[in-house]
């Protein structure tokens, strides 16, 4: 069990994890010189894929944030 | 940038990002008791363990491969295509998901013990990603925690290959006895 204001603080801490992250991938995904490193036949596999983790960043720092707002709601104090 | 030293650098950053959100999220479902809260948690966990592999794979592509580890490559190469959702399906599904889990292996010549993580899993073998570089062509007893299952499964098999993808973090193939 933990209470309410650890939780909200370790919430708060991931929330910024995954903002972090997203401006760490958005820093590339449209920088077409950072893939010409990699092997033709690799460069859009890899775009693609650092833009799918993007939006993964993006949907769980969503998800954070709901979980964040619940507990921040909730009348108990366990969780 | 348009180098290749500095898309490694860059790179490492995804990989320790990624680790970073691993383990903080990995805190929390630790000691948290309510499943309204822990199930998403949960959820966010399992993409980021597959993010955290993926950031090693994409720079894995940098490295190039040597001849004897195209079979190898081929499995790079089949992750990483699963990672990238299909037409129609649902966003977090994939071709193919990795098969992520922990793996204890115990060499049956040295008795040395090693705790890895296990990126994919056949009848056939595992492919894992260690902290250290497990010795090749040892024999291994495994014991396989896979992540969303209540056993742990219990393989011997041969180490045929490993390769040290980032300073400090290696990937190798457990080839499985008997198969």
């Amino acid at each position: 069990m933990i209470d309410k204001p650890r939780l909200k603080k370790l919430l708060e801490e991931c929330v910024k994890l995954e903002t972090d992250a997203i401006a760490l991938y958005a820093q590339k995904i449209e920088s077409p010189a950072f893939f010409q490193v990699f092997l033709p036949e690799d460069r859009e596999r890899v775009q693609k894929a650092l833009a799918a983790l993007a939006e993964d960043a993006r949907s769980h720092k969503g998800i954070l944030e709901a979980v964040l707002a619940k507990v921040q709601g909730a009348e108990k104090n366990e969780f | 940038m348009n180098s290749k030293e500095e898309a490694v650098a860059y790179l490492q950053k995804v990989l320790a990002q990624e680790r970073a959100t691993i383990h903080k999220i990995q805190e929390v479902i630790s000691v948290v008791k309510d499943p309204q809260i822990k199930s998403p948690l949960e959820d966010v966990f399992r993409d980021e363990v597959r993010h955290g592999s993926f950031a090693v794979l994409i720079y894995s592509l940098l490295q190039g491969v040597a001849q004897e580890e195209v079979k190898a490559y081929v499995f790079f190469r089949q992750l990483l295509d699963s990672l990238l959702p299909r037409p129609g399906r649902e966003k977090r599904r994939y071709l193919r998901e990795p098969v992520l889990g922990v793996v204890r292996m115990r060499s049956r010549e040295s008795a040395l013990r090693y705790e890895a993580k296990c990126m994919d899993f056949s009848l056939s073998g595992i492919g894992f990603e260690s902290d250290r570089n497990v010795p090749v062509n040892d024999i291994y007893d495994c014991e396989i925690e896979l992540y969303g299952r209540p056993v742990s499964l219990e393989r011997s098999g041969k180490v045929i290959w490993t390769k040290e993808v980032l300073p400090g973090t290696f990937f190798g193939g457990v080839e499985f006895e008997g198969v």
